[in-house]
């Protein structure tokens, strides 16, 4: 339960609030890599409450610019993409891919020079990894170290990116990612279908939570006894503020989930499948059902109008939810709380822990940031994230899920 | 007119308002009662800019709660409805219809008892009547007597309870309801071609008469007929928001009232009922509306097409161009915009009713605000059984004060 003041600090994203401007700070996936072509159509992208084109360019780099063209404001989406530079189509201003104006044939053609020279064009640097572009939207001269993660030095077929658009503020969308307790139940139709994420959730749906603080964030185990000399952990890694590395059984993929604010109201949340081993598996069960469209992936779910097409029937013959795909079941209750939930009814029990924690660390950040402008989880120690992995695991009793190296798992417990 | 702080007062009732917190002293129908199923899907209501959702237990009781579970918001419009209880579908919490938290399966086993014991779901009493589930949303332990219309406890084919749900304010829809002089004018192509009858064009001004009683009021919009006789239409209205509307016999009798959803909506009520026989199932002044119970203008369009008003129909004699008598209604008070700026108008002395009411509401306001006590006699255990509208001819040397709309003089020929 929070105040309402500390739950809009956490939630207001927008131009000039101390939380937008502390994540903005970070590196966030902005748009699938291959959403852009090169000299094809610049795509408008809404991050913070703000509206940005990214184009490819002719040599494929990447540009990231403020949406509107910097002389009349006409949206840079209808830009012409050639010569790898944008030109406005209203007076033909253009703007070459490193944010430099190079032509202004509106103006006389004597001051055009000294003229482009005094135009700024707001430009952000991007980098891709994973499949998707990247983009540091922060105010410093020099962007804190691009993350390291795994999935972003894999070779492009290794990992992938898909993106969901919610309905909902980015907070709701971490913590329903934090929320470990809630598998067993919400998504109890699907457990143990393809004998991998199994039953074992259902018979002991209230794990005990441990947690290790990390320079980035922490490492999450949720521990569930079985009863017999073992007991399943689910380790999850956390990079704050944004990414969740989720604990899958082998042999799928790994995944790595996030929620980026795209205003107060809406988040893209963005999974990533990666496999440092293998080519990766195919459609992922958890996505199954879901529209297939990886810049929306969940572009047809539903609405308050339809309550997301639940089926009732299907209920009443045993399936839990009712709703059609995994994905969507833990999208469905994010928007369903509305689009910014009021924090200040909740009763929070001990299977919240975790959201606790983070909202804690979230506000004290933040604080933090306001008023030193120091920023929190490590981004500016130069960390190794190349190792962070998450790990669901049957383990014997005498070994520590603390000790668990998720590069190197125990070997497997026969049944 | 009003000033604009008075138009503010009489018309926000969202969570702190002061009208919102006295109009949820009253009781005010929610859902069709025909729209809760047994086990079936709980429906989400909006009342007083909250949230809501309704649902019906197994053995037939209505639960009535905030959307959000208790636990962390998730709506419980997507809850398991099944053992009389609902179940969220987040973490499997699960409340008992009469609002008691039952089971917290994601706690530890041993601090469930004590932990769902500590949490509270706000929870609200429901009566079904008239077809309707209504709701007390106030702050009170015990509510107020539920009112006893005379519509209760009919069969179900002598009722046809229906809704519809309006993008402007509440008290727009009342002001519509209670202004009788707009019926010669905006309904005029109704009148002269259907079962009602053309008096009302023919002495469009009516005299108002009003007859205070202790739940509001009983008004004749008298007109001259020049025979030696007079149309009276006897309307009675129970206080803050029921209008009993005068209906030419053998239309069934109607009760309406505009229920606010939040500022800028409301729903719009229609009980049709009748006593004595089953209700015909498109009423008198329902022809072409969507047919949808729970949302009868539905089709109605919007500002966005002007409610598809038809022009040339207007040119060929038709009075406004819209299609259905309740549309006619509806559209007028959706055009005055989502709040109307009520000091802006000229009222006339056709407007005397919406004055008063506006008074009345404004007074009421006031002694709640300042005493705590809710007007209309509401804590008067009033017997509201024996409220009936009427619509009657009668000769000039009685007076339509002395009508019993229970027991009316014979027809005049």
């Amino acid at each position: 339960m929070l105040t309402k003041e500390e739950n809009e600090l956490l939630c207001r994203v927008g131009p000039g609030t101390p939380m937008g401007e502390f994540l903005r700070e970070y590196w966030v996936p902005a748009l699938r890599s291959q959403a852009l072509v090169a000299d094809g159509a610049p795509v408008r992208v809404r991050l913070f409450g703000e509206n940005f084109i990214a184009f490819r360019a002719s040599d494929g780099r990447v540009g990231f610019f403020d949406e509107g063209c910097p002389h009349r404001c006409t949206s840079l989406a209808l830009a012409r993409n050639e010569d790898n530079a944008l030109t406005c189509i209203f007076h033909g201003w253009k703007i070459d891919v490193s944010g430099k104006v190079v032509e202004v044939p509106s103006e006389p053609p004597e001051r055009r020079a000294e003229f482009a020279a005094k135009v700024r064009v707001r430009h952000y640097p991007i980098r891709e990894g994973g499949g998707a572009v990247w983009v540091y939207l922060g105010k410093r001269e020099r962007p804190p170290k691009f993350y390291d993660f795994e999935l972003n030095i894999l070779p492009a077929e290794r990992a992938i990116g898909h993106r969901g658009l919610l309905h909902c503020n980015w907070l709701q969308g971490l913590e329903a990612v934090l929320d470990s307790a809630h598998v067993g139940f919400l998504h109890r139709a699907w457990l143990g279908q393809d004998g991998s994420l199994d039953m074992r959730f259902a018979s002991a749906a209230a794990p005990v939570f441990e947690l290790l603080t990390r320079p980035y964030g922490f490492r999450e185990g949720a521990i569930r006894d079985l009863g017999d000399g073992t007991y399943y952990a689910r380790i999850r890694e956390m990079v704050m503020p944004f990414y969740s590395f989720i604990p899958n059984d082998a042999p799928r993929n790994n995944l790595m989930i996030c929620a980026i604010p795209i205003d107060d109201e809406w988040n893209a949340q963005w999974y990533f499948w990666y496999d440092a081993r293998k080519p990766l598996a195919p459609v992922q069960r958890s996505m199954q059902g879901s529209s297939g469209d990886p810049d929306n992936f969940c572009s047809e779910m539903g609405g308050f109008d339809n309550l997301w097409h639940q089926d009732r029937k299907k209920m009443r013959e045993g399936n839990w939810s009712g709703l059609r795909c995994f994905v969507y079941e833990d999208f469905v209750v994010e928007e369903s709380m509305g689009p910014i939930v009021d924090r200040t009814t909740e009763y929070l029990g001990s299977s919240d822990t975790i959201i606790i924690r983070v909202r804690r660390w979230l506000l004290q950040a933040v604080r933090e940031f306001q008023k030193t402008g120091r920023l929190a989880f490590g981004v500016e120690q130069d960390l190794d994230y190349s190792r962070i992995r998450a790990l669901g695991v049957r383990s014997r009793n005498e070994l520590d899920w603390k000790e668990i190296d998720s590069m190197n798992p125990p070997a497997p417990i026969p049944d | 007119m009003l000033t604009r702080e008075e138009n503010q007062l009489l018309s926000r009732v969202g969570p702190g308002s002061a009208m919102g917190d006295f109009l949820r002293q009253y009781w005010m129908p929610a859902i069709r009662c025909a729209a809760l199923e047994p086990d079936g899907a709980p429906v989400r209501i909006k009342m007083f800019g909250e949230s809501f959702v309704a649902f019906r237990t197994g053995d037939g009781r209505v639960g009535f709660f905030d959307e959000g579970c208790p636990h962390r918001c998730t709506s419980l419009a997507l809850a398991r409805n099944e053992d009389n209880a609902l179940t969220c579908i987040f973490h499997g919490w699960k409340i008992d219809v009469s609002g008691k938290v039952v089971e917290v399966p994601s706690e530890p086993p041993e601090r469930r008892a004590e932990f769902a014991a500590k949490v509270r779901v706000k929870h609200y009493p429901v009566r079904e009547a008239g077809g309707a589930v209504w709701v007390y949303l106030g702050k009170r332990e015990s509510p107020p007597l539920f009112y006893n219309f005379e519509f209760n406890d009919l069969p179900p084919e002598r009722l046809l309870p229906m809704r519809a749900v309006m993008h402007c304010n509440w008290f727009q829809g009342f002001e519509a309801v209670l202004d009788s002089a707009h019926v010669g004018f905006l309904h005029r192509a109704s009148m002269t071609n259907s079962s009602n009858d053309n008096r009302f064009a023919t002495a469009a001004s009516p005299v108002f008469e009003l007859m205070m009683r202790p739940c509001g009021f009983r008004e004749g919009a008298l007109r001259d007929l020049g025979d030696g006789t007079f149309y009276a239409r006897i309307r009675e209205v129970v206080m803050p928001m029921f209008s009993f509307i005068p209906m030419v016999w053998p239309a069934p009798y109607l009760m309406i009232c505009a229920v606010p959803i939040d500022d800028e909506w409301n729903a719009q009520w229609y009980f049709w009922y009748d006593p004595d026989k089953a209700v015909p199932k498109v009423p008198f002044s329902m022809e072409n509306t969507s047919g949808d119970l729970d949302n009868f203008c539905s089709d109605m369009g919007n500002l966005d097409n002007l409610w598809n008003q038809d022009r040339r129909k207007m040119r060929e004699g038709h009075w406004s161009g819209l299609r259905s008598f309740a549309y006619e209604d509806f559209i007028c008070e959706e055009a005055m915009g989502p709040i109307v700026d009520r000091s802006r108008e000229y009222l006339g002395s056709s407007d005397s009713i919406i004055i008063r009411v506006r008074r009345m509401l404004l007074a009421a306001l006031a002694e709640y605000r300042r005493s705590g006590k809710l007007a209309f006699g509401l804590d008067d255990n009033l017997d509201y059984s024996r409220i009936r509208a009427l619509a009657i001819r009668y000769r000039k040397e009685m007076s339509w004060r002395e009508i019993d709309s229970f027991n009316p003089p014979p027809p005049v020929e």
